[in-house]
């Protein structure tokens, strides 16, 4: 529409710079008080912008202690549920895109794990758990399992809609030359949603990355960084609970405004 | 693909995954009912006591009442950043980011930012202090404060879904639409109302389905600002009975029935969306959000 | 009278595209037709027209009254999209009252209206049913319907019927021309396809390049092609153009080493563009016609006819016949004088 209203053309100002604040000012503080030393982080009235800044908090996450371990925790636990979501997410994709019935089948059981609450299903997990062993050890295996299944949904959804776009012609033709299906999944369909696949994994490292629920009632006391900061903010350091959020926010945002456009087109399915 | 091996292959990657979650999420929700149902013996008493329980009705109605203005605040917002998103699209990326900042920083880090701007000597305090108002104890427990608190914020973290969800749908609507209807004399909000509303109801209706079951469930935005007693919702009700109070029977009944709601919920948006005459064609755009 | 008055409009896309210093005028009661590739800026004058966009410059008047900068589209014009943009949520009843519960009308009028309207395009149908359900026709009619519904004053429409398969769109082309000849509702009609300009069109603009090539009734256009690219673009099979030059102190005209009868009109000399349509070819020597030798390359069968192709000096020039004719075999053409079409080489324009 060419002809646009002078007070909408306002509205419309006025609410980028609402969003815009609402959206960069908990970005402000948190960097603030990673940065500012512990003095300034107690003061009252408390200090808008900081008059000198350490790095401390930083270095310790990286260097030393708990935090750094319960940083490596939660990298291998992300990295061990991305790969078990990536997998299991590219075979359901591709049968989902296939099979009319799997469609319907995988749509409800994703469906239904989205809607899970996670409370009812971490309790039992936990008691299951330390049956097997799995419960709150160092290597969090346990753990990994379960967000491999939580980020499920996101990871098959995204490789469906890859492969749906994939003519089943193309199969027919590799079936009628002598390719087995396996060979054609491997060779013909999987090379072709190479970047989906990515995506995928990005995205379920993102999921176990950021989960909290699960990781503060199955590990305890070997923490991932979620329960971490949160015991740091609740029961202690500001300066540390800030620096350790923001270590483990900055990989989060890198991906994912690399992952802007799959974010704001991929969710409309087009383009 | 009519051959034996073509069908085994599809066999495998149907039900792999499948079994997978059935073994991680379908397998503990079950052995949790069966817990639920046991107390020295099978009985309801696990039941009996939660419906007893004042603590409970008091979480359910803090529930509702979260759940219910957390979902109007998301949505009006949403639905005008989303409006304000597919207007200025590709021409401020400052404002798209931004409209998804909140939602990119990971949750705990978002609450824990959150909880220092509502602490009682926190930023908004500090401000409210420079402007010379005397500060509010936001995230006092118990008190509508703080379940004030956690409306707000659980709105400020999730309206970026809802922003995303709904932009989605905007963009399935042909611009051809509005043209047709601003020819035909539709001003902005007539346009609004006879074309992009009606239009975006499936999106509308995913995301209350989505926004509505994590309502429903919220947990760590209570845990984080006011811990588990402040403003006690369902989930933090069972946490607390199974973590402190060390009653995994009884917390395991009191998630079996957040669960109830859920599925409730779940049934009648579903049930809404069809008689809407919501098309067969299903959005499952949403599971990725 | 002058319903539509389009003057010196210009609106840039880039730097190829849009429309440049554009002016047209449509009588009222006209069917006129803009004809042209994609791209040649049909759209986007058709959507200033409408008030979608806005002129860069210049002014559009309907009706005496410009309507550029207007905030809201008066009553003026009405489009049918090439989508048809139907809305989908709503019924054929309703999309139909659409534009007159937007002017406020009552709803007893609206309904009064809406039946008037949809008898009035034809429509036989349960105006309870949603676009969705409806054929490819009777969606067509609703748009129709739409847009006559607030009684416009020009109604534009940008190649409605090019989604239709081809039985369907000719009879509806049919139904659209009788039905503008009845009503005598003034229509400007957007469309890449010469045979529906033809059909419908009282008057044609042909449009090149964001400009006008060629304004006139089809007749007209098609006998006299203002240059040579609206030569090419009009006609089923192209008009044969053919490069020829005269030869100082000789009559004729030569392509290659064959002389043709030939004089062109005032006293053009050097190098020019011949142009003939496959259709004015004949193979039956007739009064004052001119003679062709030519030999015979290909004969493609068509159906109820043969696309010829044959060689004539050192070009190569399609014709259809009843009949084959051998490949190999020399074959003389004839054509009368006035048949033949000559273009300036280098401006491409009709040399009269």
């Amino acid at each position: 529409m060419t002809i646009e209203n002078r007070l909408l053309v306002f509205c419309r100002k006025a609410l980028s710079a609402f969003v815009v604040t609402a959206g960069v000012i908990p970005l402000y503080l948190l960097t603030k008080q990673a940065l500012t030393p512990e003095l300034q982080s107690f003061a009252w009235p408390p200090v808008w912008f900081p008059k000198s800044l350490t790095l401390t908090y930083v270095k310790d996450v990286i260097a030393s202690g708990e935090l750094r371990t319960s940083l490596i925790l939660s990298a291998r636990v992300a990295i061990t549920a991305a790969l078990a979501a990536t997998v299991l997410g590219t075979m359901l994709g591709y049968a989902m895109a296939r099979h009319t019935r799997a469609r319907a089948l995988g749509l409800s059981a994703l469906t239904a794990t989205r809607l899970l609450p996670m409370i009812a299903a971490a309790m039992p997990l936990a008691t299951i758990l330390i049956t097997l062993g799995l419960y709150d050890t160092p290597g969090g295996v346990g753990l990994a399992l379960v967000h491999g299944a939580l980020a499920l949904p996101a990871a098959a959804i995204l490789l469906f809609s890859a492969f749906v776009k994939i003519p089943i012609e193309l199969e027919q033709a590799a079936y009628l030359d002598g390719a087995s299906p396996l060979s054609i999944f491997l060779r013909l369909n999987l090379p072709q949603v190479r970047g989906a696949v990515a995506g995928a994994f990005v995205l379920s490292f993102l999921v176990s990355w950021d989960e909290f629920g699960f990781a503060l009632l199955l590990q305890p006391t070997n923490r991932t960084l979620p329960p971490l900061i949160y015991y740091y903010t609740v029961f202690g350091d500001t300066g540390a609970a800030s620096a350790l959020a923001l270590v483990s926010a900055v990989p989060v945002l890198i991906a994912l405004v690399a992952l802007r456009p799959v974010l704001l087109r991929g969710l409309s399915g087009r383009g | 693909m009519k051959n034996r091996r073509g069908r085994l292959l599809n066999l495998c990657f149907l039900w792999l995954p499948l079994a997978y979650l059935a073994a991680q999420f379908a397998f503990p929700l079950a052995s949790g009912l069966v817990m639920s149902l046991n107390a020295g013996g099978p009985s309801f008493a696990n039941y009996s006591f939660v419906l007893h329980d004042r603590l409970f009705w008091h979480a359910c109605s803090n529930n509702l009442i979260v759940a219910g203005l957390s979902l109007c605040l998301e949505f009006s917002l949403g639905l005008l950043f989303a409006l304000l998103l597919h207007a200025t699209r590709g021409r401020s990326l400052l404002v798209e980011i931004s409209v998804l900042l909140p939602f990119l920083i990971p949750e705990i880090v978002f609450l824990s930012i959150a909880r220092y701007i509502l602490l009682p000597r926190g930023y908004l305090n500090g401000a409210l202090l420079s402007v010379g108002l005397d500060g509010l104890g936001w995230l006092n427990p118990g008190s509508w404060l703080a379940l004030l608190s956690v409306i707000v914020v659980d709105a400020w973290h999730v309206t970026p879904v809802v922003t995303l969800l709904l932009l989605g749908g905007l963009q399935t609507i042909p611009s051809e639409l509005y043209e047709a209807a601003y020819l035909d004399g539709a001003g902005p909000v007539a346009r609004l109302r006879y074309v992009t509303v009606p239009l975006l109801r499936p999106a509308l209706f995913a995301a209350l389905l989505l926004r509505g079951v994590d309502a429903l469930r919220i947990f760590s935005t209570v845990l984080v600002l006011t811990g588990a007693e402040g403003a006690p919702v369902l989930s933090t009700y069972a946490y607390q009975l199974w973590s402190d109070a060390l009653e995994p029977q009884i917390a395991m009944a009191a998630s079996v029935m957040l669960a109830l709601f859920i599925a409730a919920l779940a049934a009648v948006v579903l049930g809404l969306r069809r008689r809407s005459g919501g098309r067969a064609e299903t959005s499952w755009e949403y599971l990725t959000a | 009278m002058i319903e539509l008055a389009v003057n010196n409009v210009t609106r840039a896309l880039g730097a190829d595209r849009g429309v440049r210093d554009l002016s047209l005028t449509v009588e009222r009661g006209e069917f006129f037709v803009l004809l042209g590739p994609s791209g040649a800026g049909k759209s986007t004058l058709l959507r200033m027209i409408a008030g979608l966009e806005r002129p860069d410059s210049g002014d559009i008047e309907i009706g005496g009254r410009s309507i550029v900068g207007l905030r809201r589209p008066d009553n003026a014009v009405a489009m049918v999209f090439q989508s048809l943009a139907l809305y989908p949520h709503m019924s054929a009843f309703d999309n139909i009252a659409f534009p007159l519960r937007m002017m406020g009308l009552s709803r007893r009028e609206t309904e009064k209206r809406v039946r008037e309207t949809a008898a009035l395009a034809g429509l036989e149908i349960d105006l309870r049913r949603r676009p969705a359900y409806l054929s490819g026709g009777e969606r067509q009619r609703v748009a129709l319907a739409r847009a006559l519904v607030r009684e416009p004053r020009v109604i534009l429409m940008d190649e409605p019927l090019s989604q239709l398969d081809t039985q369907l769109r000719n009879s509806l082309r049919l139904e659209l021309k009788e039905f503008q000849r009845r009503t005598g509702r003034t229509i400007v009609y957007v469309t890449h396809d010469h045979a529906s300009a033809f059909i419908l069109g009282d008057r044609i603009a042909v449009m090149q390049n964001g400009g006008i090539a060629q304004i006139g009734e089809p007749v007209e256009i098609y006998r006299y092609p203002a240059n040579l690219f609206v030569a090419r673009f009009l006609g089923d099979t192209p008009m044969n153009l053919v490069k020829c030059r005269t030869n100082e102190g000789r009559r004729g005209l030569w392509v290659g080493e064959t002389r043709l009868e030939l004089t062109p009109p005032g006293s053009v000399t050097g190098e020019l563009m011949l142009g003939i349509r496959p259709e004015d070819v004949s193979l039956n020597a007739t009064l004052g016609a001119v003679e062709m030798p030519t030999v015979v390359e290909t004969a493609e069968f068509l159906g109820a006819r043969y696309l010829v192709r044959l060689r004539l000096g050192d070009a190569t020039l399609s014709a259809e016949f009843p009949t084959p004719l051998k490949p190999g075999k020399p074959a003389h053409l004839y054509a009368q004088n006035e048949s033949f079409h000559f273009f300036d080489l280098e401006s491409g324009r009709r040399i009269a």
